[in-house]
């Protein structure tokens, strides 16, 4: 199987009818799906695995939330094949309340980048108009854009589009740009 | 800034700032990632404490008012909601 972070377009979805938990798909620009995620159901601590498909039989990413109840929660990312943390994603709770805001953050916390929600406008009419406008957020890291993440009109299957900027795999970790799409998808989606 | 002690499954001890709290850290000798011990959540073990109270109160009412027999349903069925709180965590 071929490096799954060797592309700039991906396809994040959410598999319907799952009982328990949330499960999502990440698919290429091809179509193929290249990762597949699994969100623990049952757990006061968010805890998403991804593996490389379905069978997941080989782990590739390890999205963890470092408390239960936090407002400002963090979540730690491990590169499951090398065990080491690449590093972190904090979701700014005040400021999320009016437009969903989350920090990139290496290994020792420091900030590195935002993800921020398109545009206050727009967050403020999904808030208190309808949340069926589509979510958008830009990925920034060290002033550059990294990313960009587009929710699809679909108000019955969840997908979230992932475009990597040509600049983004010298600023940041192409794991860690498709590990916010999984967090936006399974935290921020939620809520939609 | 106080710290928190973490000690990696390659035997080295390490500290990391309080904010990493549950989370986890490289460390700094194997570079792998550790698990920093959480401790207690304040605001976890303060719905714990509200639900354990809830819980009285409801058995209580339930005894009182339709009998030892739904009072104990009452409690076992609240017991079983506050366990399963507490091991999901």
């Amino acid at each position: 199987m071929g490096d799954p972070y060797a592309n700039d377009a991906y396809v994040i979805r959410r598999k319907v009818f799952t009982i328990f938990g949330a499960k999502f798909h990440v698919y290429d620009s091809s179509g193929q799906v290249v990762l597949f995620s699994k969100q623990k159901a049952f757990k006061l601590k968010e805890d998403i695995r991804v593996f490389s498909d379905e069978s997941e039989q080989e782990e590739r990413l390890l999205i963890k939330a470092r408390q239960i109840i936090d407002f400002s929660a963090a979540y730690d990312v491990v590169d499951v094949r090398s065990g080491s943390k690449i590093g972190a994603f904090r979701r700014k709770g005040f400021t999320s309340i009016l437009r969903d805001s989350w920090e990139f953050l290496d290994t020792a916390d420091r900030v590195i980048g935002t993800i921020l929600e398109d545009s206050m406008f727009m967050a403020l009419l999904r808030r208190f108009l309808t949340n069926l406008i589509p979510q958008s957020f830009h990925a920034q890291v060290g002033g550059k854009d990294v990313a960009k993440y587009h929710q699809n009109f679909n108000p019955f299957v969840y997908k979230l589009r992932v475009n990597l900027e040509p600049q983004a795999r010298s600023a940041v970790d192409p794991q860690l740009i498709l590990a916010g799409g999984i967090l936006l998808a399974a935290i921020e989606g939620r809520q939609g | 800034m106080s710290e928190v002690s973490v000690t990696c499954s390659c035997g080295n001890r390490f500290e990391v700032a309080k904010s990493f709290k549950g989370g986890l850290v490289n460390c700094p000798k194997c570079a792998k990632a550790t698990s920093v011990p959480s401790g207690p959540e304040p605001v976890f073990l303060a719905m714990i404490a509200i639900l354990v109270v809830c819980l009285l109160l409801a058995t209580y009412a339930a005894w009182a008012v339709m009998g030892p027999v739904a009072g104990i349903i009452a409690f076992l069925i609240g017991a079983g909601v506050v366990i399963a709180i507490i091991m999901a965590s």
